[in-house]
């Protein structure tokens, strides 16, 4: 009798401290590239409650696509808008969004060219920008609208103000002729453009270290904040805040959660997390890092006129369409109003790709060209982009040109289909050859030029061959690489720091990589 | 281990005393049940409620009222207030209960031939708009807010809606900061009982009274017309709350929606109302009128259910409802208790009652048709 007591005690005492424990959690966000910066302060709360969290960094079009996947592999989600989870959240899986700190999408130009231009200390409004980008006086970087909400939401703002009508734009509106016009010049000015806002900003500090600064970007008001606090260290000047006096669109980042059946102590767990980040002394440290609090006004945070910065100014905003509008706005971008895009696509048919390699790299292209399959994502083409599509080994097998449209994507996909894995691997070869490509064609100025170079091995030595063309060429031509297989990824990794481009890993998928590469030209 | 023993032995001679006297009287299990303090005859009753009332029904203190006085636990499944009452899919689950935010649910309800047995207000909260302060000073300036009893503010809606439907910008009513035109923003009216009274309120005031069928065959395009001008409109009445003190006066200067969403607001967060009342731009509750409340009834569809009508009008229950979380009482009248919000109306006049059932029909009707 003693003995079961004692036994049930026991019992009774483990089972209390597994109440107090629990299996060890694992927690994933899947958030936005601009929360970088605020990983900390979650990690800290992680800790404190011994629960094992990782982030998971996605643009926020990623965020909502994941969504619409059987499985989504996380807990919770952190895009920057919550329009991307209304657009593709069909199921309503993701409960409780709820916004954590606002930071809207500005124009950030470097202090000397917002002088130049006369836009120091007044009101600027979008018609005084067209101007200047239509006088040649002023380019910028901007995210692609499809791809990112920091892209998106500079995209919405110039068609608010372009249609001169501060209601909601409708989908009568966006085939208002005169608006589009003023769009295309708008977009026009992107010198360069990225999937992610926190991408372009480093895109914009690497420019320094060239020598060439762009005039500025499209960003949120908390990364201009984080990138003037760099430039501020190098002692190079600030991007100066504009605010376009006919409203701009505003991340919130909503915070929500995404049940996956790991029952209450992961639903505890979110709840706790939202609490303590909309508590007021996180909000204050967030307002510290550049945010605007989730309410009320930025009181706390410090003005600096040198940027033009005053996080307690009131900030007009913009309507926020329909998600239907919205989408067929984005498909309006990506399909005419963008500036056209000049790809080269440079493929490796080297005899390490066969079998399985080579029917990937087949799919992939096959989803990148056709229409229906890429604007699924909001990745497809547009009539006025320009596509060479050059197969290599150890040397160029031939270039096959087309545009964008439908009609040309048949003659596209077979000079990619028509191909079988053999011989050995030059990348340099077809990177040279896709540089004179750019070079060669008509009107070259009008198009967002890129390389895209996708090989699985080890290429022969000719790096330095190339990099002399590209510097004669003396324009900004990025080389983006995608691996595959056992590819050498320094060697794309050079070519990609030298030409201020990124690597996409393709080994997971091809296809994936081949998508993510499409919102950076 | 002997202290335990002790209060078993303790324990089980309560049980052995109450067994011998009120055995005969009351049987076992009302005695289990007075010696644990629960009711016994504990019924476990669910269905669909709007989500609006979901944190009053979670309520520890009303789930222990509910259970001790009543023997009544609720299982609430969140649903919209329109969809719990029509859409097939929530309706043939078969739920005992709904328990959504406008009286016009119940006479849907049966025109769906759901079968109905007892229906019965139990909250109110009125319609208002939220502003702030420096709009809703230009607007009284402008003659569209007034100042009551030097304690809260009124709207003239007919002139506010006139402003609107003339395309007037916040210049012309004298607001330099914002710019555009000036609008009023609310939930999606076919899913979201605050858009969905809004368009009551609109329908009435074009009719220049109760809209009926006939006066919204009229006054259709330009109801509509609003909607569409508002842009994108949130499902539910918390998220579009949430968006309101999120974008602040920059993005939603003016906005419809349930008196009981402030009073909520201050008593679950204390800390950042005070921090948002003594701001620059504060927010600011304006009363329209005239406006329509939003009374929330509760349907019984089963025998089981029957009893919840008395519950949730038991006095204790009104008292909490109104002192933590805002909601008027089922004659709209507020509590003893509760928040000492600035700008609040202690009665609700120029209340229009809602349109039939038949009337909101063809207003959502009209209101989802593609334009």
């Amino acid at each position: 009798m003693r003995r079961l007591l004692r036994h049930g005690l026991a019992a009774v005492l483990l089972s209390a401290l597994g109440a107090c424990g629990g299996p060890p959690l694992d927690f994933v966000i899947a958030s936005g590239s601009e929360n970088r910066t605020l990983e900390p302060i979650v990690q800290d709360f992680c800790r404190a409650r011994r629960v094992t969290c990782r982030f998971d960094y996605q643009g926020s079009l990623d965020i909502g696509l994941a969504l619409s996947h059987e499985s989504a592999a996380f807990d919770a989600v952190w895009p920057a808008n919550a329009i991307w989870i209304e657009l593709f959240d069909r199921d309503k899986r993701v409960r409780d969004l709820t916004p954590i700190a606002r930071s809207p999408v500005i124009l950030g130009l470097r202090r000397s060219k917002a002088e130049a231009l006369g836009w120091i200390g007044r009101p600027v409004a979008t018609s005084d920008i067209v101007e200047a980008v239509r006088d040649k006086k002023l380019s910028y970087l901007a995210s692609s609208a499809t791809q990112s909400n920091s892209g998106a939401g500079a995209y919405l703002a110039m068609l608010s103000a372009a249609l001169g009508s501060p209601d909601a734009i409708t989908l009568a509106d966006l085939k208002t002729p005169g608006m589009q016009d003023t769009v295309k010049t708008l977009l026009s000015g992107t010198a360069r453009t990225a999937g992610s806002s926190a991408w372009l900003a480093d895109l914009y500090l690497r420019s320094l270290e060239g020598g060439t600064a762009y005039d500025g970007m499209w960003n949120y008001e908390a990364v201009l904040a984080e990138t003037n606090a760099e430039l501020k260290r190098r002692g190079a000047e600030p991007l100066y805040a504009i605010y376009p006096s006919d409203g701009v669109a505003a991340a919130n980042s909503p915070l929500g959660f995404v049940d996956r059946g790991k029952g209450v102590p992961a639903r505890n767990f979110f709840d706790a997390l939202q609490k303590h980040l909309l508590s007021a002394e996180v909000q204050t440290r967030l307002v510290a890092l550049g945010r605007r609090p989730a309410v009320g006004e930025a009181r706390s945070a410090v003005p600096d006129p040198s940027w033009n910065y005053d996080a307690s100014r009131l900030v007009a905003l913009i309507r926020m369409p329909e998600p239907a509008v919205v989408r067929a706005a984005l498909d309006l971008y990506q399909e005419a109003l963008r500036r056209p895009s000049l790809t080269v696509y440079c493929l490796d048919f080297s005899g390490s790709m066969g079998g399985p390699g080579e029917d990937e790299l087949k799919k992939a292209m096959r989803f990148v060209l056709s229409h229906d399959e890429a604007s699924r994502v909001l990745v497809q083409n547009g009539p006025a982009d320009r596509i060479a599509v050059i197969p290599f080994d150890s040397r160029v097998r031939g270039v096959t040109r087309g545009s964008g449209s439908t009609a040309d994507a048949p003659t596209l996909i077979r000079a990619v289909e028509s191909n079988d894995a053999t011989g050995g691997t030059n990348i340099y070869a077809c990177a040279k050859a896709g540089l004179q490509e750019i070079r060669d064609t008509p009107d070259t100025g009008r198009y967002l030029p890129a390389i895209v170079l996708m090989t699985d091995g080890r290429s022969e030595n000719y790096q330095q061959d190339f990099l002399d063309a590209w510097r004669n060429a003396g324009a900004d031509i990025p080389v983006f690489g995608v691996t595959f297989g056992d590819a050498d990824k320094t060697q794309l990794d050079t070519l990609a720091d030298a030409t201020r481009a990124r690597v996409f890993d393709g080994r997971t998928s091809l296809r994936e990589a081949f998508r993510a590469v499409r919102g950076y030209n | 281990m002997a202290l335990n023993r002790r209060n078993l032995g303790i324990g089980l001679l309560a049980s052995g005393i109450a067994g011998t006297t009120g055995v005969a009287l009351v049987g076992p299990r009302r005695i289990e049940g007075l010696i644990t303090g629960t009711n016994p005859d504990q019924v476990a009753l669910w269905g669909f409620i709007g989500g609006e009332k979901l944190d009053f029904v979670k309520n520890p203190k009303v789930r222990d009222l509910l259970s001790r006085r009543y023997g009544l636990t609720l299982d609430a499944r969140r649903a919209g207030s329109v969809e719990m009452v029509s859409d097939a899919a929530l309706t043939r689950q078969g739920p005992q209960w709904l328990w959504p935010a406008s009286s016009v649910m119940a006479q849907l309800a049966r025109r769906n031939a759901l079968p109905v047995r007892r229906d019965d207000v139990v909250f109110n909260s009125p319609l208002v708009i939220y502003s702030w302060s420096p709009v809703a000073e230009a607007l009284e300036n402008a003659g569209y807010v007034e100042r009551r009893e030097n304690a809260f503010y009124i709207v003239k809606m007919a002139e506010l809606m006139e402003a609107i439907v003339k395309r007037l910008s916040w210049k012309d009513l004298g607001v330099p900061d914002l710019y555009g035109r000036v609008i009023v923003t609310t939930t999606d009216p076919l899913k979201s009982n605050s858009g969905f009274s809004f368009a009551a309120l609109l329908a009435n005031l074009f009719s220049g009274d109760v809209a009926s069928p006939e006066s919204v065959v009229r006054d259709g395009d330009r109801i509509a017309t609003i909607f569409d001008r508002m842009g994108y409109k949130e499902a539910s009445s918390g998220t579009h709350w949430n968006s309101y003190l999120t974008e602040g006066m920059g993005g939603k200067p003016l906005i419809a929606a349930y008196e009981s969403q402030l009073v909520e607001f201050i008593l679950a967060n204390p800390e950042r109302w005070n921090a948002l009342k003594s701001a620059r731009i504060r927010p600011v509750m304006l009363y329209p009128a005239p406006t329509v409340t939003s009374s929330h009834p509760i349907i019984s569809l089963a025998a089981a259910a029957d009893p919840l009508v008395a519950a949730l009008t038991d006095p204790d229950l009104q008292e909490l409802a109104w002192s933590e979380h805002g909601f008027r009482g089922k004659l709209g009248s507020v509590g003893r208790g509760g928040p000492s919000v600035e700008g609040l109306s202690q009665t609700v006049s120029s209340l229009v009652p809602m349109p039939d059932a038949a009337t909101m029909l063809a207003l959502m009707q009209r209101l989802g048709a593609p334009s």
